[in-house]
């Protein structure tokens, strides 16, 4: 178990020193109690996502399928701090393997964009014509669906509601906006002298994409990462709450809050344990996005 | 004063009723003022304008000119009470008439903004407001100050605008800033400056933001609304070659103090402190061709840490021992006041 | 401004035939049964009924056949059948009038609210009403609108009985105002917090002190030379806010059951009614696209910087 959490730890240390050009940001972030806070939420979640077993265990029963109906719906007790669910489950462990499932989404969802953005932000922005017009165009149509609508009639037609497929969908509707950041940050690097002077030595367009163009216009883009997952849990839990998103047996907060919604007024606890979660998720991830925009992209500012 | 043909003639205004008030007092007096930006987190005193004073007449013409940062805008920014966030004054006393602006009231400072002093500002596309026709904001004057109806007043800002020599002004007044020419766009300021005819005109840099051959119009154009109007104008800035000749008197201000006070022509024939004549070798000359031009080293010095004694010191070619202590201020002629310990050997030589 | 509205119309054509398009292939072009797959796998459809369907939406066709059909039933008011023959044109006639009651009534909420957050906020930048306006809009984006809707059901109906938990009965505004308060708390952070970044740009800026300058008092100051050019982007935003209203009406119609396009919606998921899900989700695109058209074209009237050709 130990070593499960120390991974995503040490992981999320090494990835956040990496990326900064001088001290100067970390140290400054490191002495805000807003970035202090965000971050520690955002490793222990992480880490409770890698292990929910061990987390789950803490008050002793930490089989989230060890359910008792005769207990269906009580408040907490001893050993059950949460309470139990409709099934008569342990609420808290429950709440606590519903942690993986939501954070997979928000990290898989947002790799994916990220990985589109970039692709497609630079195609259009670096070779710009037809290529350019097109996945213009393109982002226009997507940019036609108000939030979530696009989202609930494609996965209400899908068969498959797997974490896999509820983020690629979330994905599709997701990748314009930083798609567009991306292409308009590669337009501004691509006529910079040194990407000019690159291509006159004859560097190959891969080359100059990868050693110059990227690296120089990922900045706005990769801050907004961290706001994105927090958006995508957002909308995950508001599909699968709808009924189009996750599905059994996958475990989401969504998915807790979906079985539980008839029980709500006299089960406040089935409401508010996932909430609280959901909620601290995203504010986590939303906070640690505006610190991070802050130090690192100072036109933002 | 000239009469004017608009229906909005010189009336006496909330000023005359003050006790203070005197019509033979200097239109714009300053007097030994002190404005800083307090202490605050991380942050020491800085003192912009340190004991500055000058005063101009009606019909007259006073420049007052500095590198950026010499206080120059500050104290304009003062007489109208509109200083940025964060400064204060501190001492001093800034009087139109003898009445003391800084001891008015928001509410009394509100009546003698655009109706005694007026001012125009050196970029006038940020100085108009974006989304208003120009029109509209130049009867916006008449209109707080109760001196005409919304329509009435629009026929007025038509007329000003035809005063200021923008062609066609009754379609132009719809016209936005940014549909105007650099040099339009200032004649749409000076416009509105001079819609209630105040006393005192401060054009801050109002040249500065134009080409060379309409920044001749613009001042002409200022020159003559004076000859006009009787305005005291005040012409802030930074160009001495600009100014120097026009000018009935010239303030030259360093570090926030006036360091030199004579009539133009004079401190142009015989500068009297070595910051004036570094600034005046920098402008090129007749009979001075073939010369290099001189520059001047250095960097105005950080107003939150200025140096002991005469501020000038550390750039100054003539620095000596005794210019460790604050110079006094020297009469060096009539009207004409340097404050440099070594005056005579800037004038001798 | 004619020649604009035209070419902004005829950029709206290829957005209006992508949209479309993406949800005629997400429904009827994918691998499987499309009949079968608009129930779910857990319904069974009734022979009659898929009859019924294929029919209406020409599934033996080729699919640039089928998806013609269904354009020009679009064009004409046909947003499809449900699998009981009823027409969702008339759920979306039933619907409307209470979604656009709720919609208005939240945009008002979000519009007023908003920007009376956003400039004090702007106003007393840097202190107490700042912080708490940008704290409260940070809380209110991580807790979902429908979990903070159940809260307010359960809190303000149930226990404290300030207002109906269920329908419109009580009519408006009673039936209304607590759905349309939740519903805005989506919109009202965005627009707090990009009206306070206008107004505090504008309050910066020299043409204020102009103004000052000529006389102008405190009050005439602030509306005319700060919020009338910052009113451009909030404008802009308070459009764009209404799309994520529509989409919001659907979770906030369900959980208060008010009986507009966003319960049909909202029943159609729970009740497996695929045809009704996207008839309507349809319908909110286009009206989505419409009034970004509407924003796009009011912004043109209100900036005068823009031009036109």
């Amino acid at each position: 178990m130990t070593s499960l959490l120390s991974a995503p730890e040490a992981a999320s240390a090494s990835s956040a020193l990496e990326p900064v050009p001088a001290n100067g940001p970390l140290r400054s972030l490191l002495r805000r109690p807003r970035f202090v806070f965000s971050a520690f939420v955002v490793v222990l979640l992480c880490a409770v996502a890698a292990g929910p077993g061990f987390f789950a265990g803490w008050f002793g029963h930490g089989d989230p399928h060890a359910c008792d109906l005769d207990h269906s719906g009580h408040g907490p007790t001893a050993g059950h701090p949460f309470g139990y669910d409709i099934q008569g489950c342990d609420l808290y462990s429950n709440v606590i393997h519903g942690t993986r499932d939501s954070l997979g989404i928000g990290l898989l969802t947002t790799a994916v964009t990220l990985v589109t953005a970039v692709v497609l932000g630079c195609l259009a922005g670096y070779f710009g014509g037809l290529l350019d017009l097109l996945i213009s165009r393109l982002m226009d149509v997507f940019f036609g669906f108000p939030v979530l609508i696009g989202m609930i009639v494609v996965l209400e037609t899908f068969s498959v509601h797997s974490v896999t497929s509820v983020s690629l969908v979330l994905a599709l509707f997701s990748w314009p906006v930083l798609t567009r950041i991306m292409r308009s940050s590669v337009l501004t690097v691509r006529d910079l002298d040194y990407v000019v002077a690159a291509r006159e030595l004859g560097a190959g367009h891969l080359r100059i994409l990868v050693r110059h163009v990227i690296p120089n216009a990922i900045a706005p883009v990769a801050v907004l990462t961290s706001m994105s997952i927090g958006g995508v849990i957002t909308a995950e839990a508001s599909l699968t709450f709808l009924g189009v998103g996750l599905r059994a047996p996958a475990v989401s907060w969504g998915v807790q809050l979906n079985t539980a919604q008839q029980y709500f007024t006299d089960h406040l606890g089935l409401l508010l344990f996932p909430s609280l979660f959901l909620s601290l998720a995203v504010l986590g991830f939303v906070l640690l996005g505006d610190c991070l925009r802050d130090a690192f992209d100072p036109r933002l500012r | 004063m000239t009469p004017s043909p608009r229906p909005s003639p010189p009336s006496p205004g909330p000023l005359t009723a003050l006790p203070a008030y005197d019509a033979d007092a200097p239109a714009l007096a300053v007097d030994d003022l002190r404005v800083e930006f307090p202490a605050a987190r991380g942050r020491r005193t800085s003192t912009v304008v340190d004991g500055a004073s000058f005063q101009v007449t009606a019909g007259q013409t006073l420049a007052v000119v500095g590198e950026s940062g010499s206080g120059k805008s500050m104290t304009a920014r003062t007489a109208l009470g509109i200083l940025p966030a964060g400064a204060a004054v501190r001492s001093g006393s800034v009087r139109v008439h003898g009445v003391d602006l800084l001891t008015l009231d928001e509410r009394r400072l509100r009546t003698v903004r655009g109706r005694h002093v007026a001012m125009v500002f050196q970029d006038a596309l940020v100085a108009l407001n974006p989304v208003i026709p120009v029109g509209r904001q130049i009867a916006e004057v008449f209109q707080v100050h109760g001196r005409a109806g919304r329509r009435a007043a629009a026929r007025h800002a038509v007329d000003l605008l035809d005063r200021v020599r923008i062609p066609d002004a009754a379609r132009r007044a719809g016209h936005y800033p940014h549909q105007f020419s650099g040099g339009m766009r200032q004649r749409v300021v000076i416009a509105m400056a001079l819609a209630l005819t105040p006393q005192v005109l401060i054009a801050d840099e109002p040249t500065t933001a134009l080409d060379v051959t309409v920044q001749a119009q613009i001042l002409a154009l200022l020159q003559e609304l004076q000859d006009e109007h009787r305005l005291a104008l005040v012409l802030v800035s930074h160009d001495l070659a600009v100014v120097a000749q026009s000018a009935d008197h010239v303030a030259v201000m360093y570090a926030g103090q006036v360091v030199e006070s004579a009539p133009g022509y004079e401190l142009y024939r015989r500068p009297a402190h070595p910051y004036t004549r570094a600034l005046l070798d920098a402008v090129p000359r007749r009979g001075r061709r073939g010369h290099p031009l001189a520059t001047l080293p250095g960097a105005p010095p950080d107003p939150a840490r200025p140096a002991d004694g005469c501020r000038f010191r550390p750039r100054c070619p003539l620095a000596r021992a005794q210019c460790a202590t604050p110079p006094p201020v020297h009469n060096v002629g009539a009207q004409h006041t340097s404050s440099c310990h070594r005056w005579q050997e800037v004038t001798g030589s | 401004m004619a020649r604009f509205l035209v070419r902004r119309l005829l950029t709206m054509i290829p957005v209006v035939l992508g949209t479309t398009f993406i949800i005629y292939a997400a429904v009827y072009a994918l691998p499987g049964d499309p009949v079968q797959s608009l129930a779910g796998p857990d319904r069974a459809v009734s022979p009659a009924a898929a009859a019924a369907l294929r029919s209406h939406y020409h599934l033996d066709s080729s699919l640039l056949v089928q998806y013609g059909h269904y354009l020009s039933g679009l064009l004409h008011g046909d947003f499809g059948i449900d699998f009981g023959d009823v027409p969702v044109s008339s759920l979306i006639a039933a619907g409307w009038p209470v979604t656009v009651r709720l919609a208005l009534t939240t945009w008002v909420i979000q519009a007023v609210a908003g920007t009376g957050l956003g400039v004090l906020a702007a106003v007393r930048a840097g202190r107490f009403p700042d912080l708490a306006v940008l704290g409260g809009s940070t809380l209110i984006l991580a807790v979902p609108y429908f979990v903070t809707a159940y809260v307010a059901q359960i809190v303000f109906g149930d226990r404290l009985g300030w207002f109906p938990v269920s329908g419109v009965d009580a009519g408006w505004p009673r039936s209304y105002l607590l759905p349309a308060l939740c519903l805005a708390l989506l919109g009202v952070p965005e627009v707090a917090r990009l009206t306070r970044a206008a107004v505090l740009e504008n309050l910066g800026a020299e043409f204020v002190d102009t103004a000052v300058a000529k006389g102008a008092g405190r009050i005439r100051v602030l509306v005319r030379h700060v919020l009338r050019p910052s009113l451009i982007p909030i404008v802009s935003m308070l459009g764009l806010t209404l799309g994520t209203l529509l989409s919001g009406t659907i979770l906030i119609e369900g959980i208060f059951n008010l009986p507009g396009l966003g319960y049909q919606t909202f029943q159609g998921v729970q009740q497996h009614n695929g045809p009704v899900v996207v008839g309507i989700s349809t319908l909110l695109v286009l009206t989505f696209l419409f009034i970004n058209l509407v924003v796009d074209v009011l912004y043109v009237v209100i900036d005068p910087r823009i031009r036109l050709d």
